[in-house]
């Protein structure tokens, strides 16, 4: 081992332990020390901002740690650049709008961290047994995160979030426990190397599922609107960008085990199914963040679809999470600046928004058409490679579909656009001037239409993340 | 007892627990119904696996010890605010 790789492995491995320092930081501290009571945010975004500095570039190579446990590759330095992304800016909009009541806001803090590190070792995990550990530790925090209000929405929602997740683990677990009796090990790349058995075959529908269940895959989605539109906003948005990212890399390591056959049949019905149902069902939404929380289950089956197209699929995958991830916080954060008290607003809440906010919704409009994929934006070439790559491998059929829904999708994001500049505001909408929020909302939306221009540089670096698994 | 009588009854266990998570209304009997499917996975880790595959049911203990936790102060929470556990009684987001 050169000095090179040891220095990018002490590096790597501080990452998460400089987060969980944080979490600890962050929960107990305050307790102690009076004075640092409010300020558990700003210590939180100084770790996220300090941790960045540590995911070095990786040297091309796949470091194993734990007898094989996590596998730390510029795959995995992609992705936790991503991650770290992600709990920076849901902790920034958590800065502007606490997300929990007071008394708890160091839980809340010491929770988005727990399931921050959780999900850095789902999306570095090497073998099927260290990847349900972190899913668990991933999910539990969001759970509670879920409901950290303690209102009636918010209980509501972390309560069904937490059965059909809890329910997905168990399926998952029971899965694992099948594969378990069947092979002898469960690394990724033993399973790869395995023969193919119908127990083999119950064990892997089993470990999809559940985490179809966490991808908010249909028919596996049910609880995706409730959890949504009942969590805190800055929650919400931290699950639609990273808990399904963490979800999606799971499935695409078991999608990529096998060449065709009945996995793959099964994976272009949960694609299909998925595309179709949730654009539907997104029409008759009147709530943003409802809205918004069915236009990320029609993105896990994009994301489905782009499995199909193999290796090109994956680096097509990698470009759409962060892009995804930019228009769909940003949303988010413009729900947040509209919300008042507990309820997330309708879209009709946004009528006049134009002549109110011309910024704001210049760059809400952004988002939204991100989301639609119209080009030149960002979300266009994630849709463009996802779907190009399934139709080089000969699944014209699967994108046909795709994209006919994606143009159903285009009713709905409009929609919120139109409303935006067409309608007249009603009512008194004094909405409190929030600058950091919007900061980081044209932050995002500057994001969303760079990397749809420039998008060569993100590209780039896909490609070279993608070869690693 | 062989393994095939064991893996019979975490195959049971595990049917059995999803059926009733499945058509029970009430929240605690739905945590214990997915109590109920990680012990039929450990029962599989234990009879079925390899001697080190014993070790993950060890970690499974705890996981399970974990989702029970944050599930019991989840009901707790909602017992004292809805004042009802049958989930058809706790609807205020519609869906």
């Amino acid at each position: 081992m050169t000095l090179d790789l040891v220095n990018f492995a002490a590096c790597s491995i501080s990452v998460p332990l400089l987060l969980a320092l944080a979490a600890l930081a962050c929960l107990l501290l305050p307790l102690f020390i009076k004075r640092l009571r409010g300020t558990q945010g700003l210590i939180a975004l100084g770790t996220v901002f300090a941790a960045l500095t540590f995911v070095r570039r990786a040297p091309s190579a796949e470091l194993s740690f734990f007898s094989g446990a996590l596998l730390l590759s510029p795959l995995s330095a992609y992705l936790w650049t991503f991650v770290l992304g992600v709990l920076a800016l849901v902790i920034t909009l958590s800065l502007v709008r606490p997300a929990a009541p007071e008394e708890s806001e160091g839980e809340y803090y010491f929770l988005i961290f727990m399931a921050g590190i959780g999900l850095m070792a789902l999306v570095a995990a090497g073998d099927l047994f260290t990847a349900f550990i972190a899913l668990e530790l991933l999910s539990l925090p969001v759970y509670a995160l879920a409901g950290i209000r303690r209102s009636k929405p918010g209980l509501e929602a972390a309560y069904k979030y937490f059965m059909l997740g809890a329910f997905g683990s168990g399926m998952t677990v029971m899965g694992i426990a099948i594969l378990n009796a069947v092979y002898p090990a469960l690394s990724f790349a033993a399973l790869k190397a395995g023969t193919p058995q119908p127990l083999a075959l119950a064990g892997f529908l089993l470990v999809i599922s559940g985490f179809a269940f966490k991808t908010a895959l249909v028919p596996f989605h049910m609880w995706v609107p409730d959890a949504y539109e009942g969590a805190p906003t800055q929650v919400s948005a931290f699950m639609g960008a990273a808990v399904k990212a963490g979800g999606v890399i799971v499935l695409w390591k078991l999608f990529s085990l096998f060449k065709g056959g009945p996995v793959h049949e099964i994976f272009w019905w949960l694609a299909a199914i998925t595309a179709v149902s949730a654009n539907l069902m997104a029409l008759a939404q009147t709530g943003l963040k409802r809205l918004l929380a069915y236009s990320s289950v029609a993105h896990a089956g994009y994301l489905a679809v782009a499995f199909f197209g193999g290796q090109k699929g994956f680096e097509a995958v990698l470009y759409y999470l962060p892009v995804y991830a930019m228009a769909t916080i940003g949303a988010f954060a413009v729900a947040l600046v509209l919300e008042k008290g507990e309820k997330g607003p309708l879209i009709e809440d946004l009528a006049g928004l134009a002549k109110r906010r011309p910024w704001l919704a210049g760059a809400m409009s952004a988002f939204m058409f991100s989301l639609a994929g119209v080009p030149p934006l960002a979300g266009f070439f994630a849709k463009f490679y996802a779907f190009s790559g399934a139709v080089n491998s000969g699944f014209t059929g699967l994108v046909v579909i795709a994209i006919i829904m994606s143009a159903v999708s285009m009713y709905y994001y409009l929609k919120v656009t139109v409303v935006m500049y067409m309608k007249p505001s009603v009512g008194d909408h004094a909405e409190a001037p929030v600058g950091v929020a919007e900061a980081v909302i044209f932050l995002l939306a500057a994001g969303v239409i760079l990397a749809g221009v420039f998008s060569r540089p993100l590209l780039t670096l896909t490609a070279e993340a993608a070869r690693w698994f | 007892m062989t393994q095939y009588h064991l893996a019979a009854i975490c195959f049971t266990l595990f049917s059995l627990a999803t059926a009733g998570f499945l058509t029970s209304g009430s929240l605690v009997r739905m945590l214990m119904f997915l109590e109920l499917m990680l012990n039929a996975a450990n029962i599989a880790f234990v009879a079925l696996g390899s001697p080190a595959s014993q070790a993950y049911a060890l970690m499974l203990f705890a996981i399970a010890a974990a989702e029970a936790g944050v599930g019991l102060a989840l009901i707790i929470a909602l017992a004292s605010t809805f004042k009802t556990l049958e989930a058809g009684n706790i609807k205020e987001l519609k869906g």
